[in-house]
């Protein structure tokens, strides 16, 4: 019994000895990347990766030593991964990328294809799979990752819950995640997005920390429109309107706002509160045939002219009216990308799951199916809730 | 084994010397031999006297002092020594000694209990356990007179193991007492009580107690073997006898349970368990003991049912913390960061930022520190007492951090520890989960969640493996009981505990008639 316990705790410590501590990282032997832009150079890739100073986000007061929250590296390589390497030769820390909330892929990388780029990201076991990916609309990506943001202090973060929260109250924008791009990407029948980023403002100040001591920021992060993608390449985008269609069509709006005009000039204003979209393909004569049907729900937020609410007829109107508007932003994200070639809705892929036969024979030539595609749009909207009033302002006044 | 030979060769001995020792019928040479027995002790007294009813005889009168109760010792004296009746000198002067004795015996003596006693040996242990003892010239036996009483502590609060609602009784260090509270709790004639000595020079009163029917007479033969299988020279707490009696010496967990609080060994013995009292010592060991025994108090049968389920599993929660909280840390912030949420982990690292040690050396630094403070608090006399904790407080926890040395985060998840550790019952279930830890620390800091979860396996093997008395330790999650889940995790209403533990009481293991106990 005494030599077994002897041996046992010899060789438990030889053990731990022997491991090495493999993979062992102290929390400040590290630095955090937030953030990795990938820009193109002469050689093949510019890497620019904002890694947080952690002493300066903390709530611990640190004697006033000015450093600003967030840095960036950078450094150039033939592949991605020696480039991300590279980036030790300017950090004093090795770059942990377990925490990346953002990817921002610059215009040119977009267009060449980011299929090579993902690779490495996809393969390596540090990355996790859930940060957003977006297209700088800013020529340079790097600029995005210098930009400072009031209120979050970790501008990766600013953005990340821009795209996150916009997704949810605002319709026309998206938030990718790399496993959703991928899935997009692998799918037979479907393309995938992205969403876009862009700076508004000065750019050259904005990357001054004085430029967030002052109330309205030189320079401001905004997320915008949508990236269509053939494959892995860019190929257009979609405007605001589009972005919103897009969105209505694969049933991605939780909430949104939209409005009409009032017959007597004015607007109406509306938010949407639920929806509901179904796709269903159908191929009639060797004819593809895509038909969507889409349930809402919307309150009335603000009435902005003298239209009279309290009528049946003109909430039945109402209803009529936003329908229709959306069947317009829906067909009109449809001929976009129906003039870019790009199937991003997936209409592909449900046919391939509705007539798998007939995609067989269908999906040599989908590109060119899917312009002269066949789109049958319904719209139900239904109105809720009227607010705390009944009548507008407007009206009022005029009695 | 030169240990058993060397006992042998003594109890041979010491038999020789009991023949050869028998007493003398003259009287100064027992007085001798007895004070030859006990060398030159001031303590032993030797008085020399006449009876008052037949002055013929010299009689001694031996005893030591302190061991015995002066009230009834002097009510003793008083019959024998006082002229008071002349009863027996009407019979005339000239009696044989055994006549003497006989009416001495059965007129005189106001005691209950007179033994005879005829060689050194018994001499020895009456005079030693207490008794006054007195010999006639020309008598070849001693009697002693049971007049046993020291003085003691009285019955108090337990100190070690508190509660809002029960019994404030504790036992005490007499024996007697302590098995007297037992009595006046279960005053049923199936509780046993039965007594033995152990010890070759303390020769230490030892008592097991259980219900006759309702103990597994496995369990109790075992216990009888293994006590008198016990040979060393003194016992002076029942944990000697513990570390005696156990079944596994190399595990970190108890296997015998301990308590100071008489309702707790009742409420053992109900359900079958054997307890143990050792003199001199208040507390009672009682067995077969379980491992979620010692998560359980009694206050969880005085409080409501759902209350004290809750409490129950807070006190397994706090296990757990109190097992595997710097672990988890040091193993989640070295190798998984990932797991954590981004702003804490950014927020961990600010403060970490600066600190010169790895997270590993931090935690044993600070663990380290608060076992000195705690240790030190349990040996400093009371006054001091204060000086400590102020000393950990500032030092330990203010100056530590200011001074970066130790983050910030590390010290709360230091003393959550701690907290969570003092939330166990059982003393020495929560010092075998202070050793586990630093096991567990160092298996986080060399392989990561990883080697915490190799470290599991080889805790629940090992738990797995543990026996007491017979009974798996693990009973009844390990082999699975259903019927006993009711009183473990959590607890049922009263009228829902129906059976004893059904490893523990193998006979008469019902427990309430729901017929009878009709709820209202």
């Amino acid at each position: 019994m005494k030599r077994f316990v002897t041996l046992f705790v010899i060789s438990a410590l030889l053990l731990s000895v022997l491991s090495g501590c493999w993979n062992r990282r102290e929390l400040n032997e590290m630095s955090l990347a937030v953030a990795m832009a990938v820009d193109k150079s002469k050689k093949g890739y510019h890497v620019s990766v904002q890694v947080v100073n952690p002493s300066q986000i903390s709530n611990q007061q640190n004697g006033g030593a000015l450093h600003t929250p967030v840095s960036v590296y950078s450094a150039s390589g033939k592949t991605l991964f020696e480039a991300i390497r590279k980036i030790i030769k300017t950090s004093s820390r090795k770059t942990y990328f377990g925490h990346l909330r953002l990817l921002i892929f610059s215009k040119e990388i977009a267009k060449e294809g980011v299929g090579k780029t993902l690779d490495m990201i996809w393969r390596d076991q540090e990355f996790r799979s859930d940060f957003f990916m977006v297209v700088s609309k800013t020529k340079k990506a790097k600029d995005i990752l210098q930009i400072f943001t009031p209120v979050e202090k970790i501008p990766a973060n600013h953005v990340f819950q821009t795209l996150e929260v916009s997704e949810k109250a605002w319709a026309p924008t998206v938030a990718i995640d790399i496993d959703e791009f991928i899935e997009d990407l692998l799918v037979e029948g479907k393309n995938p997005v992205l969403g876009g980023i862009q700076v508004h403002g000065n750019k050259e100040s904005g990357k001054n920390s004085s430029s967030v001591s002052k109330i309205y920021p030189d320079a401001r992060l905004v997320a915008s429109d949508i990236a269509l993608f053939k494959k892995d390449k860019l190929v257009g985008w979609l405007n605001v309107d589009e972005s919103k269609g897009y969105n209505y069509i694969l049933g991605n709006v939780k909430s949104t706002v939209g409005f009409l005009e009032c017959p007597g000039g004015g607007n109406i204003t509306m938010e949407v509160i639920r929806t509901e979209a179904k796709i269903k393909g159908n191929v009639v004569n060797h004819k593809p045939k895509i038909s969507i049907s889409l349930k809402l729900d919307q309150n009335i937020a603000d009435v902005e002219c003298d239209w009279d609410i309290s009528k049946q007829t003109t909430i039945k109107q109402i209803e009529k009216e936003s329908a229709k508007k959306i069947i317009a932003l829906m067909d009109k994200a449809i001929k976009k990308a129906q003039k870019e070639k790009t199937d991003v809705f997936g209409f592909g892929s449900t046919i391939h799951k509705s007539n798998p036969k007939e995609w067989a024979a269908l999906k040599k030539n989908w590109d060119q199916e899917f312009t002269s595609l066949e789109v049958d749009i319904k719209v139900e909207t239904k109105i809720r809730v009227f607010g705390k009033v009944n009548q507008s302002l407007l009206k009022e006044l005029e009695e | 084994m030169s240990f058993f030979k060397k006992n042998n060769t003594f109890t041979k001995e010491q038999q020789n010397r009991s023949n050869a020792d028998l007493l003398s019928r003259e009287l100064t040479i027992n007085i001798s031999t007895i004070k030859e027995v006990f060398g030159q002790t001031s303590d032993l007294i030797i008085r020399n006297t006449h009876l008052h009813f037949y002055e013929k005889v010299n009689l001694a009168i031996i005893y030591i002092e302190g061991l015995v109760d002066t009230a009834v010792q002097e009510s003793v004296l008083n019959s024998m020594l006082m002229d008071h009746e002349r009863t027996f000198a009407e019979k005339g002067n000239d009696q044989s000694a055994e006549q003497v004795v006989d009416f001495l015996i059965n007129r005189i003596l106001t005691v209950s209990q007179v033994v005879e006693v005829s060689d050194v040996t018994e001499v020895k242990t009456q005079l030693l356990s207490g008794n006054t003892l007195f010999f006639l010239d020309g008598h070849s036996k001693g009697f002693a007179v049971h007049t046993k009483g020291w003085k003691g502590r009285n019955i108090d609060e337990p100190e070690s193991q508190t509660v809002v609602r029960g019994p404030r009784e504790a036992f005490t260090e007499n024996i007697e007492t302590s098995i007297t509270q037992i009595r006046k709790r279960i005053k049923d004639s199936s509780l046993i009580v039965e007594s033995t000595q152990v010890g070759r020079i303390t020769h230490t009163d030892v008592a097991i107690m259980y219900l006759k029917g309702i103990a597994n007479e496995k369990a109790l033969k075992e216990v009888r073997e293994r006590l008198d299988k016990i040979d060393v020279d003194g016992i002076l707490e029942s944990g000697n006898i513990e570390e005696f009696i156990q079944d596994t010496t190399y595990s970190p967990f108890p296997t015998v349970f301990s308590t100071e609080r008489a309702d707790v060994i009742a409420g053992g013995l109900l359900e079958g368990r054997i307890a143990i009292f050792v003199d001199g010592t208040p507390f009672v060991l009682l067995v077969p003991a379980l491992f979620i025994q010692f998560y359980q108090v009694s206050e969880d049968y005085y409080q409501r049912a759902d209350i004290s389920s809750l409490l129950r599993m807070l006190r397994l929660f706090c296990f757990i913390i109190a097992l595997f909280g710097p672990a988890l840390y040091i193993g989640i912030t070295t190798y998984h960061m990932e797991m954590l949420p981004t702003s804490l982990l950014i927020s961990l690292a600010a403060q970490r930022e600066g600190i010169p040690f790895p997270a590993l050396i931090e935690a044993l630094m600070m663990e380290v520190a608060f076992e000195i403070l705690r240790e030190a608090g349990v040996r400093m006399p009371r006054t001091v007492g204060q000086a400590v904790s102020i000393v950990g407080a500032l030092v330990i926890g203010e100056a530590a951090i200011m001074a970066g040395i130790v983050s910030p985060s590390m010290v709360i998840v230091v003393s959550i520890t701690a907290i969570a550790s003092f939330v166990i019952p059982s003393y020495n279930m929560a010092i075998s989960l202070r050793i586990l830890r630093f096991i567990f620390m160092m298996l986080a800091a060399s392989f990561g969640l990883l080697g915490i979860t190799v470290g599991i396996f080889a805790l629940v093997l090992h738990l797995s493996s543990l026996k007491s008395f017979g009974v798996p330790y693990m009973t009844p999650f390990g082999p699975f009981v259903l019927k006993d889940q009711k009183d473990t995790i959590f607890r049922l209403p009263q009228w829902g505990l129906l059976n004893r533990p059904s490893l523990i009481a193998q006979h008469n293991t019902t427990r309430v008639d729901n017929k009878k106990s009709q709820k209202h």
